[in-house]
């Protein structure tokens, strides 16, 4: 019996005491796993006490490099396979000589530094093996150039001077500005080389420009006096008065300062290695590796900050030493000026050496169960077919399968019924309202937002797209790029009028990007590395929207928006200049290509080498099957919130491409997939397991879903009334469905707004959390309680049957949970039913019991 | 006969009317059930509205149908018709309606003439298809639903919120069917509850009672149709080939879910194509003259235009006369009338997107094309002006419209500019917001003398098809009268009362004239004076941009129609004619029709009416 079942048999007793421990359930209920019994057999592959595994090889990295100019270093890593197949660092552990000491230096870091011209070959012995590479010093060509974009842009970076909790916020701090993040270091040298305060709406500095360095007397330049503390400085220490840092700063002012024109960029950072798989209290040797824009490669491990996402997981010094401290998955962030890299990495109590073996349904299989496998952690096992039918109908159709389908079901021996039943449910009209419901939430068909007469042909239009299964590349291009009056132009009105540019591309960005860019029409994006330029730039595309009052119909056209002002141009908040289109890559939009804009910004979408588009859009619905994103929240992607499985992301974008953004292929996919069809039932492996799909688990449902499957086992429909009749619409035909009502905003409901049904006007966030106002609605509402003795309900009806008490029970079961009472359940439940004086509310009580239980309410 | 001119002498009349009661109150018509009859039938109608005691005729606008009264009966207030305070009693009115077989289809509108007055109109359709009456009740289950012959005509209600009919159709593989909703098709005035251009918010779908894993009786949506603010499409329409044999189901609701009596409909089960189209035609035939239009994108460009608009003046205009000279013809003219009202016609030639030369015409002249697909763009013809020249522009669109098709046009210079364009953009409310509009017609002095091009497009690049044609005339301004409306639709005057007709008057492409307006038809002590408003003065937009170029001057005039203490009652209403007559420069005109209104006068106690002279 799992924790769901256990919980009906606690609510039937008698019902004040039944709704007092429903109210405790309730609001325990927002906890995913909360109850859940746990699969006590012992992993497979769990290491046997006592058996240290053996050395096998040792690999040294870099195998060649080329060390430019004395005091150019590389950071090397040494790394060790042993016979239990995993990889070791061992940097710290091995002994390093070099063939010619006049050449360079090594240190027990695994750190060398260049000397004098030459080469030498670096050696690495440890556990009886050895690993070499070789090092050759290019001294005579000098040191590079110190360029102000790269090494002293780095230089606030590993400090976080440019952090955006310091110089690097919106307005700076102290009256001293830096781009976040390197971003613009040309207006960052302005700022220290010419002083002044920067203003967000204007590229003029406010007040007077005090330089922040003094070439004469570099050693009185601001610049180094607050860093060191020799004046007053909110943000601490930041540089030792003789570190190296220092030392960099100081020479760069006394040379005058120099921005370094020509010198190279980075153009990415490399890291090694990429995914890390610790046990608590080892440590792993990172090596960061720039790659400059005139071909050559730096090491970067010492001059990047790092940033873990968990610091209570792993915590890495300066150095790129990461220490890992207990279980956990982190994500450390590698930042240099304007480029970044990230290192995924698990922190496991024990590293499982061998893995149940499974024939994988399709890739994403082989993908959750790589990264399984690699933080040691061990799947459920599959689902029952009573799991996976309840699951896959609700989250295909949001209808609860019927009981005579249930048993059907169960009762097949049919080794394809699985499949058979999802092409069933993708072609089934059922399949059609509830991905209208679901686009229609995403896509914001609200009265609020567009008037009753717009919104109608909007919500046509979803249902259309779903109904015909639109490529969605198509459904994404008819709404970014609608033009004229029909369905995808409606959502770009606002009460009676066009909104605003930057706002409708906010949203597209939002919807079909999964990114949040709004920070970054005021100033660069913080968090990720969204400029205010790229904002604008992007915003250009919708410059000219507009409309014609005479048929409300939307245009781009020259005449541009209607708020713009008389010369109808759209202005850059900060550098006052006409906003062009820009790509984010900086590419402008051809003259000859602005007559039909945001079609080309939709081309860019769909067709991005990045694929940017398909895999928001395939993380998205990912998520409707599994309550959480690869990347999570689903319209979060940014740097800082990488996703948990990349390459599954990747695959899956690839896949929606090349299938001719097939969403019903892409739903096929993931629910024909042993990931999704998974029990909910955990073992000790992967109990504390919520990011990698190693199991089931439990979600809410959502309110207009939940309402529905209550009316479906009642058998009393909701009476949807009008907000307004005269103005705004009446009452809902009978039997209506909460999930097919098209402007929820007319039809207040108090179930619906308790259980978290979102206003429209925004992009919905569903929040699926329990509350006490849900708790006290399930005690009195009426939902829970007329909907139980209403005339001409399913209890009505089953009690003018001739059906027995166990009959009864059975067919609560199978309509409400779509599986059979456990003997155990069957017995208690018959015989309270026995018991109770009227049989009508005995049954009530039944009833009640099975839909305020978390069984029915979640998900699982 | 009334002049308006400001040197005459104005004898005006201020009619101060106190509240109507409900015992003096002019009966009103609201619905009228069934809406519809086949040619030939007799059969009972129910005719609701209020202040219908006493009602004693039933006046149609056409021969072929009659109908006498049975009997007026009460209505109980609740759930029938609004029974706010101040409304009068509700009554249901019986009547027995004879159809004549050899009357013509289309729509007769129908008054009740009582004591108090004659109602408002109200529409009855006459046609040739079966009749069938909507069932007592509708269900969701094919089996239990009302089933309907192809072809036929049901007339039901949607009489309570939430309310769906259900209609069940048997079909044959391969048949062509058409199902067309006419929502309240009597007209009735809905009250601003959802109505759209004089119907409902009506929705039409068509299921098919497949059943579904979840569900045995799930219907199946096949088609769905619904009539929106902006559709030009009064009716709901779903065109269908039948693909399986077996039973279909029509729906009919209101998309709001509202209902009451007034939620009126036909629906029209017909068999598709031309020959059911003529045989069953849905635009009904109009009792009316249609009136002038120059402000719309459906009204025709006909042959006889130029002739139609020299008519609404005193003398040609001063372009008319050149216009003639210069008639030459082009290899892609043909003349469709003599003399200089003649115009020439262009026809599209694709492809005419690119920077080729365009053939040149002379004015007038007037282009015909179409944007057949998406982004089309029709560089059409060039033509010749002089400085100071006046010129009007007026474009039809045909058969697809507004908000499908909005038809763009340019006047470009040699170098491309853009000189005039039928957009319209001003300020609206506040300084920082625009509205911009596709016009129908523009008018614009041409500065400069040159060759211009004239271009063609749809406002987006996403619409485009064979039916977004459109006929752009080109042609001199003629200072005329334009549109001529009477506001009021009937008068009930009591012996000693006066009652106002408004008339509205277009003055188009800087018609200075006057215009005198004529009412006939007045029955014994009833004559017809000049009367002036109080019209509170409108704040000016901060900015009307071009307005001249785009909207007529607007004239409104009011005229007392005043009864006598010993004018004798008239037992059925009198039809006044409002006509009107350019005048310049003391010459006259010919006869326009403006309006017909309905009057009567009746019997009973005076109401009280103010009037003074200033």
């Amino acid at each position: 019996m799992n924790a769901f079942r256990r919980d009906n048999r606690h609510r039937l007793a008698t019902r004040p005491t039944l709704r007092l421990t429903l109210l405790a359930l309730v609001l325990a209920a927002g906890q995913p796993g909360h109850g859940e019994k746990v699969d006590s057999a012992r992993a497979p592959g769990s290491p046997a006490a006592g058996a240290a595994p053996k050395l096998l090889s040792l690999r040294l990295h870099p195998r060649a490099v080329t060390l430019r100019g004395k005091d150019a270093s590389q950071q090397f890593l040494l790394t060790g396979t042993y016979s239990d197949a995993v990889e070791r660092d061992l940097s710290r552990q091995g002994r390093f000589s070099l063939s010619d000491p006049r050449t360079a230096r090594v240190d027990r870091q695994a750190l060398v530094v260049a000397l004098a011209g030459g080469e030498a070959r670096l050696t690495a012995e440890f556990g009886g093996l050895s690993a070499e590479s070789t090092i050759r010093v290019q001294a005579s060509t000098g040191t590079r150039a110190p360029s102000f974009a790269v090494d002293l842009e780095g230089i606030f970076t590993r400090q976080g001077c440019n952090d955006s909790h310091c110089h690097g916020s919106v307005k700076g701090r102290g009256g001293f500005k830096l781009s976040s993040q390197a971003g613009n270091p040309r207006e960052d040298h302005r700022w220290i080389v010419r002083g002044g305060t920067f203003q967000i709406y204007s590229q003029e500095s406010a007040g007077p420009e005090t330089p922040r360095i003094r070439p004469e007397k570099p050693k009185e330049s601001l610049l180094l006096l607050k860093p060191t503390l020799q004046v007053p400085h909110a943000g601490g220490r930041r540089l030792e008065p003789d570190g190296p840092d220092y030392r960099a700063l100081l020479e760069w002012i006394g040379r005058g300062a120099p921005y370094g024109n020509g010198v190279p960029e980075i153009v990415r950072l490399e890291v090694m290695p990429r995914q890390i798989v610790l046990e608590p209290e080892l440590s792993q040797q990172l090596v960061v590796t720039a790659w400059l824009s005139d071909g050559s490669r730096e090491d970067f491990t010492r001059r990047v900050r790092y940033q873990p996402t968990a610091n209570q997981v792993v915590e890495v010094d300066e150095n790129g030493l990461i220490r890992a401290l207990e279980p956990g998955e982190v994500t450390v962030l590698a930042q240099a000026p304007r480029r970044a890299t990230r290192i995924s990495l698990g922190v496991v109590s024990s590293i499982l050496t061998e893995f149940p073996r499974e024939t994988p349904r399709n890739f994403i299989d082989e993908e959750v169960r790589r990264k399984l496998r690699r933080l040691s952690i061990l799947p459920s096992e599959h689902s029952s077919d009573q799991e996976f039918l309840r699951r896959v109908c609700l989250d295909l159709t949001g209808t609860l399968p019927p009981p005579t389908r249930v048993r059907e079901f169960l009762d097949s021996r049919d080794p394809g019924k699985r499949d058979r039943l999802i092409t069933t449910l993708l072609n089934s009209p059922e399949f059609i309202d509830y991905w209208t419901f679901r686009l229609a939430d995403l896509f914001r068909v609200s009265h609020e937002q567009g008037g009753r007469d717009k919104v109608k042909i909007y919500w046509e239009w979803i249902r259309d797209a779903i109904a015909r299964n639109k490529p969605f590349d198509q459904v994404a291009r008819e709404r970014m790029a609608g033009q004229g009056y029909d369905g995808p132009t409606r959502h770009l009105w606002g009460a009676d009028e066009i909104r605003l540019p930057q706002d409708v591309m906010t949203e597209q960005a939002r919807v079909f990007l999964g990114r949040r860019l709004d920070c970054a029409q005021c100033h660069d994006h913080p968090f990720d590395s969204w400029t205010q330029d790229q904002f604008w730039g992007l915003t250009g595309f919708f410059k000219n929207l507009t409309y014609f009052w005479t048929t409300m119909a939307a245009v781009d056209d020259p005449i541009g928006h209607e708020e713009f002002g008389a010369d109808g141009r759209l202005l850059h908040p900060r550098t006052r200049e006409e906003v062009e289109a820009v790509y984010p890559d900086g590419r402008a939009l051809p003259v000859e290509e602005r007559t039909d804009p945001r079609s080309r910004l939709a081309d860019w979408f769909t067709s991005s080498e990045e694929f940017l588009f398909e895999e928001a859009v395939v993380n998205r619905f990912w998520s409707y099957f599994f309550g959480r994103g690869i990347v999570d929240p689903v319209d979060d992607f940014r740097l800082t919130n990488p996703p948990s499985h990349p390459e599954l992301l990747r695959k899956l974008a690839r896949y929606f491409r090349s299938s001719g953004y097939d969403l019903r292929g892409l739903i096929r996919l993931i629910v024909q997939s042993n990931t999704y069809q998974r029990s909910g039932r955990p073992n000790q492996a992967n109990r504390g397991d919520g990011v990698n799909y190693s199991r089931a688990l439990p979600r809410s449902l959502d309110a207009e879903i939940l309402l529905d499957m209550i009316c479906q086992i009642t058998g009393i429909p909701e009476v949807f009334e009008g907000k307004d009749e005269r103005d705004y619409g009446g009452r809902q035909p009978s039997g209506t469905r909460a999930m097919n009502i098209v402007h929820p905003d007319l039809h207040p409901s108090r179930f619906l707004d308790i259980y978290g049904r979102p206003s429209r006007t925004a992009v919905p966030e569903r929040k699926g959390g329990a509350s006490l106002a849900q708790a006290l609605h399930m005690l009195a509402g009426p939902a829970y309680t007329d909907k139980l003795s209403r005339e001409g309900g399913r209890i009505d009806r089953l009690l003018r049957s001739s059906a027995t008490d166990r009959e009864i029970v059975e067919e609560f079961y199978l309509a409400a949970l779509s599986r059979f009472p456990t003997p155990e359940e069957a017995r208690q439940l018959v015989g309270m039913v026995g018991t109770r004086p009227s049989r009508k509310q005995a049954l009530e009580d039944l009833l009640w019991g099975v839909i305020a239980s978390r069984e029915f309410a979640y998900n699982h | 006969m009334i002049l308006f001119n400001p040197r005459m002498r104005i004898l005006a009349v201020v009619a101060v009317l106190l509240p109507v009661t409900s015992e003096g109150a002019e009966p009103q018509a609201l619905s009228i059930a069934p809406v519809g009859g086949q040619r030939g039938a007799r059969l009972e109608v129910t005719l609701r509205g209020r202040s219908l005691q006493e009602a004693y005729a039933v006046r149609f606008d056409r021969e072929g149908v009659t109908a006498t009264v049975e009997r007026v009966e009460d209505l109980v207030p609740e759930g029938e018709i609004d029974p706010s305070e101040e409304s009068p009693q509700a009554q249901k009115l019986t009547l027995r309606l004879r159809i004549d077989p050899s009357s013509g289809t289309g729509r007769y509108r129908l008054r009740v003439v009582s004591p108090r007055g004659v109602s408002g109109p109200l529409a009855f359709l006459v046609h040739d298809l079966p009749s069938v009456a909507e069932g007592s009740s509708s269900s969701v289950q094919a089996s239990t639903t009302q089933t309907i012959d192809v072809p036929s005509a049901i007339n039901g209600v949607v009489s309570r919120p939430g309310e769906r009919d259900l209609y069940a159709v048997e079909a044959d593989e391969g048949q062509h069917l058409r199902f067309e909703l006419i929502s309240n098709p009597s007209g009735t005035s809905m009250g601003g509850r959802a109505g759209y251009r004089g119907g409902f918010d009506s929705v039409l779908t068509l299921y098919l009672p497949l059943g579904s894993w979840f569900e045995e009786g799930r219907l199946h949506r096949l088609a769905y149709d619904d009539k929106s603010k902006a559709n030009p499409r009064p009716n709901p329409l779903i065109e269908a080939r039948i693909r399986q044999r077996g039973m279909y189901l029509l729906e009919v609701g209101s998309f709001y879910n509202l209902g009451g009596a007034e939620f009126t409909y036909q629906l029209r089960v017909t068999p598709n194509g031309p020959a059911a189209a003529e045989r069953f035609p849905t635009t009904a035939n109009g009792s009316e003259s249609d009136p002038w239009q120059e402000r719309s994108f459906s009204r025709p460009i006909r042959p006889d235009h130029i002739r139609r608009i020299l008519a609404r003046t005193v003398e040609p205009g001063d372009g008319v006369g050149a216009a003639s000279a210069e008639n030459g013809r082009t290899p892609h003219e043909e003349s469709n009338g003599p003399g200089s009202t003649a115009y020439s016609i262009v026809r599209e030639q694709e492809p005419n997107d690119n920077s080729a030369p365009t053939a040149v015409a002379n004015i007038p002249f007037l282009v015909e094309g179409s944007i057949d697909q998406p982004g089309d763009l029709d560089r059409l013809v060039s033509f010749r002006v002089q400085s100071g020249h006046k010129l009007s522009f007026e474009i039809e669109t045909p058969e697809a419209t507004l908000p499908d098709f909005n038809p763009r046009w340019a006047v470009m210079d040699k170098s491309g500019k853009v000189v005039l364009s039928n957009v319209y953009r001003r300020v609206v409310r506040q300084a920082l917001s625009y509205s911009k509009t596709i016009e129908p017609k523009t008018i614009h002095t041409f500065l400069r003398g040159g060759t211009y091009t004239l271009r063609v497009r749809d406002t987006t690049q996403r619409n485009g098809a064979s039916d977004f044609r459109y006929r752009l005339l080109v042609r001199p301004q003629i200072p005329h009268a334009g549109e001529l409306k009477v506001q009021e639709d009937r008068l009930n005057l009591v012996p000693g009362e006066a009652g106002k007709l408004t008339v509205t008057t277009g003055q188009e492409e800087g018609f200075a004239g006057q215009i005198l307006l004529q009412v006939e038809g007045l029955p014994p002590g009833v004559q017809a004076l000049p009367g002036t408003d109080y019209r509170p003065e409108k704040p000016p937009n901060l900015d009307d941009g071009p307005k001249g170029r785009y909207m007529p001057q607007q004239g409104a005039t009011s005229v007392m129609i005043v009864a006598a203490e010993d004018a004798p009652a008239t037992r059925m209403p009198r039809i006044l004619r409002i006509s009107a007559r350019p005048v310049v420069s003391g010459k006259m005109g010919a006869l326009l029709p403006v309006g017909r209104v309905q009057l009567m006068v009746l019997e009973g106690k005076r109401r009280q009416t103010a009037a003074k002279s200033p």
